[in-house]
């Protein structure tokens, strides 16, 4: 059952050669791979720009691998909140389930030399730059086997060409801008994906990162995860202008449906392929909904109707949507569906009691220096408050033995 | 919000998924297990809640997203959503019930297509569970105060307990904790002890007079101020003067000080070797003999070992519209950090093999003469250069293939 849910990082160890040569198979095996894909009409709204292809064409496969993802991502999360309720997650805890078909449908549009930050709501995407299960849930449990050593916790997460959940609202923005800058400094052929919320869109610092993106043409791509609710406030409520892709004023933008998948995947695709001919950046306003509250301290239904997610739910679920696809498309069965659901299932819990399973820290000092610098590129002492807070890392110690255990 | 399956999943672990298992690769077994319904913790404060009301009956099928059961904390009600669909297969704990602890089983959950008058249900384990993880919490912590007391006596007590100051306004925990223990204040500023600045009382000091705390945690912070209120500089070293020095420094230290643990293994370097062929510089020395200076294999060879790493070491600019000297020169190492070491080794077929690390010896110097006449033989010289890389620096592995490539183009012209 397993080996049909294959976990991310397994397949990620084999990607660089399986893109390529997917990419020659392509060729080869068109008929039999390949399908027509047609968005409809309401997918995409523009911002002086000209409208993505509506009908294009994918592998199967692609649509496929998307569908587990997507499963297992929300599976990942709905763990993480039981967790939570059972107090073996602590602290900061922001999920994603709802809104799984943007770090989706963005991954499968790049490739890993793209960069791509977010703000705090990253576990869908750390799944999907490579992080694995385990490592994402012993993070939040703060177990040694976390992607940050368990030192992070749910805002810190990092992988390659991965920049991190940010804990500061907004912050990533100019953080996401300097990417781009980097691509463009080194003239690679590559682009880096800032996404922020609603809420952080409002914020001074996403202006002067558009005004710089743009002055210097960099290859970004800012988008903005319109749950359409803030923390607590509905984006009518905080936002002068809730058109988020109109936002960038000198910038193009393009609006996106973010509960479909393949509508995210499309228009990143298209934001890439258009900022790679030299157009500079781009705004995208992925609209989305999460079925949670904003953290776990928030229940979630004080500013808005418990109809209005039931609704949301039923009506447009990304995870629905994509079924619907592979069913109409004869792609998958109803069987192998419920098949994958069930050993997608099966894989987190497994993952879940691993990571459970797996030590703390040990409380060691040592482990509280070690990830300040890269091993190896060390200053001889990192400098404390005081001088007995001045530790040496070659003793792996304090510099002065002034502590009374 | 609340994912009731998971939840329930996530706490009874390996046996629920034994039974997966089973279920898919044997359709026919009939005997499903119903899964565990913990009482979460809606708040990470809430330690224990009431069930205020079950939205579902017995065997009623829910979808996700709704409210099965309206949970009562200390502050507030809250309602519980259901992330999965499934269906409540038997309540353990009726409307009504209070402080049920956090993670008790309080129902029985199946998945849809379940045959509820089949169901398997778990045997109650689950609900022990939490609380024995308490006291294994609290255990590390009781070993650490014990050492803490014998290790540390107050040297310097006579300077730390003081007389209180008897014009002083009391801090309100101490009138609060003088005033619950009915000591009065002027008895207290005559027979308690301060250890405030300026003959203050704290809050310990009380503690301690009650004979609640021991003397060392009363007098603690006043030690600790007491060591701290005069900078003391006198443990300020002078930085090393040269980088390499910090080599030397540590291992004097070490041999100081036994205890300093040994230095962390530092793992094998990175070497790259290569072999060139000397043919044309042979004949390029034969060709240039008299015009120029008459040189030897292997003061060509330093040589260029010389230039190539000059060249390396050199900034070589990017392709880019945003390159700028001034902004390199605040990303990039500076040209003086070491990124590799040479090594080479002029091998020469009819004299004796040279080995030549580094600098060269007067032997190899003296060889190298004598050989000199003997390079007209057939066989062709080789040298074996081999760079050490210094993984430490990140671009170290670039300039070492810079260097190979400028060497190159130095032994083989044609």
């Amino acid at each position: 059952m397993l080996s049909k849910i294959a976990p991310r990082s397994a397949i990620r160890a084999a990607r660089p050669a399986s893109l390529f040569s997917r990419a020659l198979a392509t060729e080869a095996t068109q008929n039999d791979d390949l399908i027509t894909i047609d968005l409809p009409e309401s997918s995409f709204e523009t911002y002086n720009l000209d409208a993505p292809e509506l009908s294009f064409q994918t592998n199967k496969s692609t649509l496929l691998q998307m569908y587990k993802d997507m499963i297992i991502i929300r599976r990942m999360e709905m763990a993480s909140d039981a967790l939570y309720k059972a107090k073996k997650i602590r602290g900061f805890c922001h999920l994603s389930v709802g809104q799984e078909a943007i770090a989706v449908g963005i991954e499968n549009a790049i490739n890993t030399n793209d960069s791509v930050i977010t703000s705090y709501r990253c576990h869908g995407f750390t799944y999907m730059r490579g992080a694995s299960v385990k490592a994402v849930l012993a993070e939040l449990m703060g177990r040694r086997s976390g992607v940050s050593y368990g030192k992070g916790g749910s805002m810190h997460m990092y992988a390659k060409g991965f920049y991190g959940g940010n804990g500061i609202v907004g912050a990533q923005i100019p953080l996401g801008a300097g990417l781009a800058f980097a691509h463009k400094y080194k003239n690679e052929p590559n682009v880096s994906f800032t996404l922020y919320g609603d809420g952080a869109a409002n914020q001074g610092q996403v202006f002067e990162a558009f005004n710089m993106a743009k002055l210097w043409n960099l290859p970004a791509v800012f988008c903005c995860e319109n749950n359409k609710y803030g923390m607590g406030t509905a984006a009518a409520r905080s936002s002068a202008m809730t058109d988020y892709y109109k936002r960038g004023q000198y910038i193009p933008g393009l609006k996106v449906n973010g509960m479909d998948a393949l509508a995210v995947y499309q228009a990143s695709k298209y934001a890439k392929d258009w900022i790679l001919s030299g157009n500079g950046p781009i705004v995208l306003e992925y609209e989305t909904y999460r079925y949670g509250g904003h953290s776990m301290s928030d229940p979630g239904t004080t500013y808005r109707t418990r109809e209005e997610i039931q609704h949301m739910r039923s009506r447009n679920d990304p995870i629905s949507g994509l079924k619907q696809h592979l069913l109409e498309q004869n792609i998958a069965t109803e069987e192998e569906i419920k098949s994958w659901d069930k050993a997608a299932r099966k894989y987190v819990d497994e993952q879940c009691a691993e990571a459970e399973a797996s030590p703390a820290p040990e409380a060691k000092m040592d482990i509280l220096f070690e990830d300040v610098y890269v091993p190896g590129s060390e200053v001889p002492t990192l400098r404390g408050r005081l001088s007995d807070d001045t530790w040496d890392f070659n003793k792996k110690g304090f510099l002065h033995d002034v502590r009374v255990e | 919000m609340f994912s009731v399956r998971a939840f329930s999943r996530a706490s009874t672990g390996v046996v629920r998924f034994q039974n997966v298992n089973v279920r898919l690769f044997h359709a026919s077994v009939l005997r499903a297990a119903a899964t565990k319904f913990g009482m979460p913790a809606m708040s990470p404060t809430m330690d224990k809640g009431g069930v205020v009301e079950w939205k579902f009956k017995e065997g009623e099928a829910y979808s996700s997203g709704d409210v099965l059961l309206e949970v009562e904390t200390d502050k507030a009600q809250i309602d519980v959503e259901a992330q999965d669909d499934g269906i409540l297969a038997k309540i353990l704990l009726p409307n009504g019930s209070k402080d049920i602890p956090v993670g008790r089983t309080i129902a029985y959950l199946a998945e849809p297509e379940d045959d509820i008058s089949k169901l398997e249900f778990p045997k109650e384990e689950a609900t022990e569970a939490p609380k024995k993880q308490e006291p294994k919490k609290q255990e590390p912590k009781k070993p650490e105060t014990a050492p803490k007391k014998a290790s540390k006596p107050i040297s310097a007590e006579a300077g730390i307990f003081n007389k209180a100051n008897p014009s002083q306004t009391l801090f309100p925990s101490v009138s609060t904790l003088l005033e619950s223990n009915g000591i009065s204040k002027e008895d207290a500023l005559e027979k308690i002890e301060a250890t405030g600045p300026n003959g203050r009382l704290l809050k310990g000091d009380v503690l301690f007079y009650l004979g609640k705390i021991s003397k060392e945690s009363a007098g603690a912070i006043a030690t600790y101020f007491k060591a701290h209120e005069k900078l003391d500089l006198s443990n300020i070293q002078g930085a090393p003067i040269k980088a390499e020095s910090s080599d030397s420094a540590t291992e004097a230290k070490s041999s100081s000080d036994a205890a300093v643990p040994a230095k962390p293994s530092i793992p094998e370097p990175k070497v790259i070797k290569q072999s060139f062929d000397l043919s044309s510089i042979v004949e390029l020395r034969e060709a240039s003999l008299g015009k120029v200076k008459p040189f030897t294999i292997y003061e060509f060879v330093s040589e260029a070992v010389k230039k190539s790493q000059t060249y390396a070491l050199q900034r070589h600019p990017v392709k880019s519209d945003f390159y700028d000297d001034l902004f390199e020169d605040i990303i990039s190492i500076p040209s003086r950090v070491d990124r590799f070491k040479v090594n080479f080794k002029i091998n020469q077929p009819e004299s004796k093999v040279t080995p030549s690390v580094g600098q060269p010896s007067i032997f190899d110097l003296l060889t190298e003469v004598k050989s000199a006449p003997s390079t007209e033989s057939h066989e062709t010289p080789t040298v074996e250069v081999e760079l050490v890389i210094n993984e430490q620096v990140a671009d170290a592995e670039e300039k070492a293939k810079l260097f190979m490539k400028k060497f190159d183009e130095f032994v083989n012209v044609t």
